[in-house]
């Protein structure tokens, strides 16, 4: 798609973009380059010295048994978030879209905790959950549940996915209520001439049609606990206890604090820009409209 | 105030598509100049280029004793009026009228007297001027992008079908208004459409363009008349011009495909005896034969106008329609036959579709 | 509705208000807890009933400072969010706006480069790429600054891409009677394109000015300073103490306040915000 009617200017198209392409180079392409370099690269504890090793970093990140750890909890963390936030919402969504009046009351209800900070939300849910003050702590324990998630690896990363999905949850819903509501309600009231009841309504006519806002949906929130849950987990565990909540970005931000392991830092960033790459690559298949130039 | 010139326009794409081949013609100073033609022609591009909205790959545009080819829109000393309006939607219509002024640095009480008087000659009030364009109704919005047009005080104005997105009834009225607006203002106006009834009746000069070329330019009643091409023939007017396919048998006499005779009148027209030919007649110009002589005519349909009446049928293996006038009453049965005066029968060579 | 059956119309109603409770319950607590003294929190028996120490709490945070790792007051904490987010917001507007501006209504050499140079920051969230852009902005001398916070995260493809979308429903005849109104690519930008995109604008800047409230790594790497930090950096250094306990009750009155202009900003105009939401995800 082009305009008919342009302006011929030569030299102001340069100056319009220059500011946005400054910024992108000095602040994206040239630090991306330089991570890329560097995973190369080990530098000592001061950053005086720099050797290029090829690719033994990226050797001892796949040696490391805690890179694999931190897979398999960014993997776990990411299927129980998405699938517990989109089924939630997916239910609410369902019932807004059915009420007829106050469903704009509803919606506020239901989408403000998107303009919570994860790190400020991960606080809310660090206190409810505190082991000696929290209320819902207080509660499990009075059920004889042995609540601690300080000290018990399970139950911290089941608190960190708690307060991920309670944040996402808004998001969703807005998605899957814009989707229902753009269905056509002549399909549904044709399927229901059809004699099909509501359950069997909804999964043979509504949930198909929504079928692309959930593929968007999966790959947007798989995106959010990758890279957005950062604040959540440095509020609430700090990765810990013993690295039960450590994810790959957390990892990134661990290694490479206070010049730690730079080298090692720097190829794990290199991996998730695949990842990254993959991620967007998929979501871009959804939105290919926007691409198409 | 200032005529139109067009030397041998050319319009090139840079993918190759020639839109507009070698076009010449002159607006007289203060004429009225229609380009009419099938969508594609090249007309809207044309105008285009005499705006300066397109460039032109070759030949001269002179808008009066300039040649404008490199002067951008705002220097041609033109206004426009745009089939969609193009009118800024977030401005009142006062503003609308006035933003080209302003941007000529054009003083305010100067801008306020032009626009009151433009608003004055299209019945537009003041508080209407307050309005934003989404406000008024499509005939409104019409009059406010001609206000636009005449608050600049042009040497030309430009129509891009202006009249397309009104409904039949408001384009008669506008149509009228739009020429009275003319000849008041004497101002040279080009106007595009491709409504060949709205052509005819708003020029001084007719232009009909048909795949980038002219087919032929002159007064509207001219071009009806003697159609150069068998094109032009078939364009203007409505119901169209019945078209037969034959040969010149003798000078004066065409044998058609069914064997028929038809007579033409030989003074007016060049053709050699056993030249293939199409011939054409209006509509208007057939009568039905109470006598049993002339064609034979199947009848197939009659179309009430209330004006007359329209008659459908063939003759000599082709669709033929005859348009009668008010009073006058089709005739009934299946079985007619029709007579034709030899000077409404217009010979246009089969090949190349030129007037013989 | 196709069926409409008393019982049918309840249920979803119960199913919506029970979602609503449960979503605002940590935050209920968290402005119940606000209200109360240290003692009745750390003693572990708060009520859900707000208590009388409101004023007290927040005034302590907002001007006096908390016994925490930050000695920062949150009233300067929110003045560093607020200048920080408005950065981001309105810088990202700008230079998105004209990037778009330049790659819509100019033909010029590399002009698919540009583009696609833009595109492609898609690909690099600042979490993957954190230490190599720390660096540079230590090497720029933008570490506590609100410079060096902002900046770097006002380049992005998403609101190019919003507003190149949206320059391309601009119909084109608008161009070319600004053509022939004699004005140039700067009266057409600021007398039509601007006007036209003020919807967006607006719900670009609800968007943006969340993202930039809620920023959290970055200002974390980026800001060494107290008097630097924004609240959403502050609220998580007023729970961490280096001995004995936190106190909870400010703690929660900050997070109260780290929430409420978002909260604000989403729930006053959520019009605005459900449009940013949506298109720019487009």
């Amino acid at each position: 798609m082009e305009k008919r009617a342009i302006f011929s200017s030569k030299l102001l198209p340069y100056l319009l973009l220059a500011p946005q392409l400054a910024i992108t180079l000095i602040f994206f392409y040239w630090p991306a380059s330089q991570a890329v370099k560097e995973s190369f690269y080990i530098q000592d504890a001061f950053g005086t010295t720099s050797d290029f090793v090829g690719f033994d970093n990226y050797k001892s990140l796949f040696e490391d048994p805690y890179y694999f750890h931190a897979m398999g909890v960014t993997a776990v963390f990411a299927a129980v978030v998405t699938a517990a936030s989109l089924s939630i919402a997916l239910l609410l969504a369902v019932q807004a879209d059915r009420v007829v009046r106050g469903a704009t009351v509803y919606r506020t209800l239901l989408v403000w905790p998107y303009a919570v900070a994860p790190a400020v939300a991960g606080v809310l849910w660090v206190f409810l959950f505190q082991p000696s003050l929290g209320i819902l702590a207080h509660a499990l324990q009075r059920m004889g549940y042995d609540w601690n998630p300080t000290l018990n690896g399970g139950q911290a990363l089941a608190l960190v996915m708690v307060a991920a999905v309670w944040k996402q949850i808004s998001y969703n819903f807005l998605f899957f209520l814009a989707g229902l509501q753009s269905i056509p309600k002549s399909l549904i009231e044709a399927a229901a001439i059809d004699g099909a009841h509501r359950a069997r309504r909804f999964w043979t006519i509504v949930f198909p049609l929504l079928s692309p806002t959930t593929f968007f949906l999966v790959v947007v929130n798989i995106v959010y606990v990758f890279f957005d849950t950062f604040g959540i987990i440095d509020s609430v565990t700090g990765g810990g206890p013993a690295k039960a909540t450590e994810t790959l970005v957390y990892k990134v931000y661990q290694d490479g604090k206070l010049g730690a392991d730079l080298g090692g830092s720097n190829a794990q960033s290199v991996i998730l820009m695949i990842i990254v790459i993959a991620l967007t690559s998929i979501q871009f298949r959804y939105v290919e409209r926007k691409v198409t130039y | 105030m200032a005529g139109v010139l067009l030397d041998r326009v050319e319009k090139t794409y840079p993918g190759g598509f020639n839109a507009v081949k070698g076009i010449s013609f002159a607006v007289p100073d203060g004429g009225f100049c229609v380009l009419v033609g099938p969508s594609g022609c090249g007309k809207s591009t044309l105008l285009r280029m005499i705006a300066g909205l397109e460039t032109i790959t070759g030949g001269q545009v002179r808008i009066g004793e300039r040649v404008v080819n490199d002067i951008e829109p705002m220097g041609r000393d033109i206004a426009m009026v745009f089939q969609n309006y193009a009118l800024y939607p977030h401005m009142s219509v006062y503003d609308n009228m006035a933003y080209g002024l302003r941007n000529l640095k054009t003083p305010e009480p100067e801008i306020l007297s032009r626009v009151q008087e433009a608003a004055k000659i299209l019945e537009l009030n003041d508080e209407m001027l307050k309005r934003k364009p989404r406000q008024l109704s499509g005939g409104q919005r019409q009059r406010v992008a001609m206000g636009r047009a005449i608050v600049r005080k042009p040497a030309v104005f430009l129509f891009d079908e202006p009249l397309s997105n009104l409904d039949a009834k408001l384009r008669v009225q506008m149509r009228i208004e739009i020429r009275k607006l003319q000849r008041r203002l004497k101002t040279t106006s080009i106007y595009v459409t491709h409504d060949q009834l709205e052509a005819m009746t708003l020029a001084d000069m007719l232009v009909v363009m048909n795949a980038g070329r002219v087919e032929q330019v002159g007064a509207p009643l001219e071009l009806y008349e003697r159609p150069a091409t068998a094109f032009v023939a078939g364009f203007l007017g409505s119901p169209p011009m019945n078209f037969l396919n034959g040969r010149v048998e003798k000078p004066g006499v065409l044998r058609l495909g069914d064997g028929t005779e038809l007579a033409y009148d030989p003074a007016h027209f060049t053709a050699t005896s056993g030249a293939e030919i199409q011939a054409g007649v209006r509509p208007e110009r057939i009568i039905f034969s109470k006598d049993g002589s002339g064609i034979p005519f199947k009848l197939e349909l009659v179309e009430e106008l209330g004006l007359g009446q329209l008659v459908h049928g063939v003759l000599a293996d082709a669709s033929f329609t005859v348009a009668l006038p008010a009073g006058v009453h089709a005739p009934v049965g299946d079985a007619q036959r029709v007579t034709i005066a030899p000077d409404a029968v217009h010979l246009f060579d089969r090949k190349t579709g030129a007037r013989l | 509705m196709v069926e409409n059956r008393r019982f049918g119309n309840l249920l979803p109603h119960l199913v919506l208000i029970a979602g609503a409770i449960v979503v605002a319950f940590p935050v209920y607590v968290a402005i119940v807890a606000s209200t109360l003294d240290a003692e009745t929190i750390s003693n572990g028996h708060m009520s859900l009933l707000p208590g009388s120490h409101l004023i007290e709490n927040y005034a302590r945070v907002l001007f006096e400072g908390t016994g925490s790792t930050t000695k920062a007051h949150v009233s300067d904490m929110l003045l560093n969010s607020l200048v920080s987010a408005l950065i981001i917001a309105v810088g990202k507007i700008a230079i998105s706006i004209l990037s778009a501006y330049a790659i819509v209504y100019f033909r010029f050499p590399l002009r698919g480069v540009a583009f696609w140079l833009i595109f492609l920051t898609l690909m690099f969230p600042v979490e993957v790429r954190i230490y190599p852009t720390y660096k540079i902005v230590s090497d720029l001398h933008m570490l506590d600054s609100y410079a060096g916070m902002s900046i770097p995260l006002i380049a992005s493809a998403t609101a190019t891409l919003l507003f190149r979308q949206f320059f391309m429903t601009v119909p084109d005849e608008l161009l070319e009677a600004a053509k022939i109104d004699a004005a140039g690519p700067y009266k057409f930008f600021r007398d039509v394109l601007l006007p036209l995109s003020r919807t967006n604008l607006a719900a670009l800047f609800v968007i943006l000015f969340l993202y930039g409230w809620n920023q959290y790594l970055w200002p974390l790497l980026i800001t060494t300073r107290d008097d630097m930090q924004t609240i959403v950096i502050g609220i998580k250094k007023i729970v961490d103490t280096q001995d004995a306990l936190t106190e909870w009750q400010l703690a929660m009155a900050t997070a109260v306040l780290a929430m409420l202009p978002p909260v604000a900003v989403v729930v006053f105009m959520q019009k605005l915000f459900v449009k940013g939401l949506v298109e720019t995800e487009k």
